[in-house]
């Protein structure tokens, strides 16, 4: 049997060996970058964008109406229309930050998430990311399975597949809400969390 | 109208010559006729994909050197064994052709695209272009006849990210002087063994740092199949069609039709040779 102290010294040699490599990569991103400027299409930009916004982790666009606390307890107030509009309508118009140009949410296909399968309470997802990224597949289920509502949370790193089972009822109030879009905001900086929701409950 | 690929690397043995005649065959098991042209002297595409059709009148050669003596295109395109695919052999001897294709560039190095471009379009849904390991005359050729560069890293290999970086400024520069069209198609993770942590923390940096749009999806494992394969002198769809290898080039190549869906249009398709 091999010694488990030996193994975890070999584990740290190769992965130390390995530094290089990332920043080999991340040249090779530029310089396809730069081939891919001016061939690509806007939509492809955007995708690009906020694929390269989740190490970086921009400033999340300020004027978000639905993050605001005064918005969300008006959607409360009145569930007559629909909860993302009157959200929007009745949050305060933030100036956004001189400093960093405002960005834009991104839908889940910006994102590089796409819903396989939504029936309400389990929605399969395919994120881009996951794809044998056992770092993601470890903490994104961890924290989802905090959020009020959600029963149960299932990754795989192999197919990038994500399967949340959850409670309508439960995933519909505003703090479940919130707290959603704080763990996606962790991974996806820009993502539209709304969007999920509203595919999470059929809206 | 079809697209032209060329697919691209430095380094050798990350399984280019493995990828454009598998990925053809895959293509040609989903009903598209794909044409394979060999543009690495060592002919290892043509003895692959010709390996029954020794006696072969014209070849790569004659292109290269403008000595076709108005011989019509479709004499230099062979019917491959394979369903679908056809292959525009080389020959060794072509490579003795480099230091006149360098002297006389940069014309010579746009003869291929010339010569070829304007026929496979219209008869091939998918050019797939086989380079050698090296950034010379004949990699220039076939990025200035091509649309779309891939290029293949050898998952775990460093000095094959090296390649990748030195393919990919290639092709900036041949975009940039004489193949506007051209474009950075995606990176293919080859020889993905997910037993060795080097091999699982390469892809998953890989993933992390490329974009969406930027790596393909499908990753080849790394299997012994194409080694078997290669020895037998066939494809691994024709050596076993249910190894893991032969899986990844499936997916691979719907991955590769779900990107151009919509683009390969054939036009006419007048009775070429057998398919």
């Amino acid at each position: 049997m091999p010694n488990p102290e030996d193994q975890k010294k070999k584990r740290r040699t190769v992965l130390e060996g390995f530094n290089n490599v990332p920043k080999l990569l991340e040249e090779a991103r530029q310089a396809v970058d730069e081939v891919s400027m001016g061939v690509q299409d806007q939509g492809a930009e955007a995708t690009a964008a906020a694929t390269r916004g989740r190490k970086t982790g921009p400033k999340r666009q300020t004027a978000l109406p639905r993050k605001t606390s005064a918005g969300l307890e008006g959607r409360q107030k009145k569930p007559s229309s629909s909860p993302v509009s009157q959200a929007k309508a009745k949050a305060p118009a933030i100036p956004p930050d001189t400093d960093t140009p405002a960005r834009p949410l991104l839908g889940l296909g910006e994102c590089g998430i796409r819903v396989k399968h939504a029936i309400p309470g389990r929605i399969r997802l395919r994120l881009h990311k996951m794809l044998h990224n056992d770092t993601l597949a470890e903490e994104l289920p961890a924290l989802l399975a905090a959020v009020p509502g959600v029963t149960a949370v299932e990754a795989s790193t192999a197919t990038g597949s994500l399967l949340i089972t959850f409670n309508p009822g439960d995933m519909a109030a505003v703090k479940a809400r919130q707290k959603l879009d704080g763990v996606m905001h962790r991974f996806f900086p820009r993502l539209d969390t709304e969007s999920l929701v509203r595919r999470m409950l059929g809206e | 109208m079809g697209v032209v690929i060329a697919i691209v690397n430095n380094k050798g043995g990350v399984g280019k010559t493995t990828a454009a005649c598998n990925l053809a065959h895959a293509m040609g098991l989903r009903d598209r006729r794909v044409l394979v042209v060999d543009l690495d002297p060592q002919c290892n595409a043509t003895s692959l994909l010709l390996s029954k059709h020794p006696d072969r009148q014209h070849n790569l050669y004659e292109l290269l050197a403008d000595e076709t003596r108005g011989t019509p295109i479709s004499r230099f395109i062979y019917p491959s064994s394979y369903a679908g695919v056809f292959c525009l052999p080389n020959i060794p001897e072509t490579a003795s052709l480099e230091p006149e294709l360098i002297f006389s560039s940069p014309n010579s190095l746009l003869r291929v695209r010339h010569h070829l471009r304007d026929y496979v379009l219209r008869h091939f849904d998918f050019v797939i272009i086989d380079t050698p390991p090296n950034l010379g005359t004949f990699v220039l050729c076939g990025l200035n006849t091509a649309d779309f560069a891939l290029v293949p890293v050898k998952a775990g290999s460093a000095f094959s990210v090296a390649g990748l970086l030195k393919a990919v400024r290639l092709i900036n520069e041949v975009r940039i002087q004489d193949n506007k069209n051209l474009k950075f198609l995606r990176v293919l993770i080859n020889c993905v063994d997910k037993r060795t942590l080097i091999s699982r923390a390469f892809t998953e940096q890989l993933f992390r740092t490329f974009r969406e749009n930027q790596v393909f999806r499908t990753s080849i494992p790394g299997n012994t199949a194409f080694e078997q394969a290669e020895a037998a002198g066939v494809t691994i769809f024709r050596y076993n069609p249910r190894a893991p290898g032969a899986r990844a080039f499936r997916e691979l190549a719907q991955e590769l039709l779900d990107i151009f869906a919509g683009e390969t249009l054939p036009a006419e398709r007048p009775h070429h040779a057998q398919s």
